[in-house]
């Protein structure tokens, strides 16, 4: 199911109908809370796992890939790449699964970096480098690589918890289905605040609701 | 039901005929074109008739297809080309009520919204400006945002036509029908009848007749 179609299902629900002209539950604010859903159902998912069968995991169906995001140097031997979005809060850095490197020039692919929790790198600091590893640590929106290599020569895939491409409206939602109720629940019942909280209909200079 | 046949039935329900010349085609003309804008109002919604904390006219324009088949022969469509600089874009000669309005390609919603509410519209990040246009109205016209908007689609409820009983008088001063300078009305039958009433109620108190206006208001309230 694409974003769209989804994004529409949900405003039909809300609307009872094909939403009218007048709609304020719009497309984008339903996609904008959309990302906020799909983290729920991800820890949904997790927690299910974890009982179920005692492993912190998040189901395949939940992970994207996003290619070729530039790597920029940021301090001496420390290099950055910007992420599409912050990585979900799930374990210490299960919100993303896999960061290679990719040579422009070739097809060829690096081994996957071991990323980090921040406190696993205050003791890596006092270590020996581990050969033929890059070892790298998320932190908001970035995920910071430590090596002496020349990176901003390649680009990087990431793949991370992340409903799909949340810019682009007709791209596949990647939340396995048996997620959607999860995901339904949590937008009805934010939208429906929305829809059906007392407005302030009368421009008079004062922040007092006065009429529907 | 052309408007000779109205004016007969008004004539009828007045229990005056044309010698009489109680109601004169001149007053006949006022009152139907009164009527025709008192039903109009109506059917857009009365909001005279809005209850506290809850805006809505027990008829509403859009409220039903019933409503929409109504007010058909007022709908008509026009393209707006907004000033590229000012956004503005005037009214149609004979508009009256906004229906919708869309882009041009694609029948994208452009939402009307209050002066009040502007600002909040043009910084929103959710639903950028730029993607989400809107329009205000005001006594220029449409006023489109962004303001470089190209051009719009409007649907709108336009002024009814005057209904016209036209008349040559015949050799003895008496008014005779000429349909070549009517003009019938655009309503459907039933809806006619609804301005009729109105009409009535109107050459009612005019000609001080309680029993045209009693019944006028009983068809008017409680249907025909």
């Amino acid at each position: 199911m694409t974003r769209r179609q989804y994004i529409e299902r949900i405003r039909r629900l809300i609307y009872g109908n094909q939403p009218p002209s007048e709609a304020n539950i719009t497309v984008g604010l339903v996609n904008n809370y959309l990302s906020d859903a799909i983290a729920l159902a991800a820890r949904t998912n997790y927690t299910d796992n974890l009982k179920l069968d005692g492993i912190s995991a998040v189901n395949n169906s939940f992970y994207t890939t996003f290619k070729s995001l530039s790597v920029s140097s940021d301090e001496q031997f420390l290099w950055k790449i910007t992420l599409p979005q912050i990585p979900l809060g799930l374990g210490e850095t299960d919100g993303i699964s896999t960061l290679i490197f990719k040579d422009s020039s070739s097809a060829q692919l690096s081994y996957p970096v071991i990323l980090l929790s921040e406190n696993q790198v205050s003791f890596q600091r006092g270590m020996r480098p581990i050969p033929n590893k890059l070892l790298a640590y998320p932190q908001g929106e970035f995920i910071y690589v430590m090596s002496t290599l020349m990176l901003s020569d390649y680009t990087a895939n990431v793949t991370m918890i992340s409903g799909g491409l949340s810019t682009d409206l007709d791209s596949t939602l990647n939340v396995p289905p048996d997620y959607f109720a999860t995901m339904t629940e949590y937008l009805l019942k934010v939208l429906m605040i929305q829809k059906n909280q007392i407005q302030d209909v009368v421009s008079d200079g004062s922040d007092i609701v006065r009429s529907t | 039901m052309d408007v000779n046949e109205c004016y007969r039935l008004v004539l009828l329900a007045t229990a005056k005929n044309v010698q009489d010349g109680y109601v004169s085609p001149d007053d006949f003309n006022l009152a139907m074109n009164n009527g025709q804008r008192m039903y109009l109002d109506y059917l857009l919604g009365e909001y005279q008739k809005y209850q506290p904390q809850r805006p809505i006219a027990v008829v509403e324009f859009g409220q039903n297809e019933r409503i929409r088949e109504s007010l058909a022969p007022l709908i008509y469509g026009a393209n707006l080309f907004p000033n590229t600089t000012t956004g503005i874009a005037p009214f149609p000669s004979d508009y009256e009520y906004s229906d919708n309005m869309w882009g041009l390609y694609g029948f994208y919603n452009i939402k009307f919204i209050q002066q009040d509410r502007l600002d909040s519209y043009i910084h929103s990040s959710i639903d950028p400006i730029a993607e989400n246009p809107v329009y205000l109205i005001q006594h220029e016209g449409f006023h489109f945002f962004p303001e470089n908007f190209g051009s719009a689609r409007l649907s709108y409820v336009r002024k009814p036509p005057s209904i016209v009983w036209g008349y040559v008088p015949d050799s003895n001063g008496i008014p005779v029908y000429n349909p070549a300078t009517s003009q019938d009305p655009i309503w459907s039958e039933t809806d006619i009848l609804q301005i009729i009433a109105r009409a009535l109620q109107w050459l009612g108190v005019n000609l001080q007749f309680g029993m045209v206006v009693q019944y006028a208001s009983q068809i008017k309230n409680e249907g025909q």
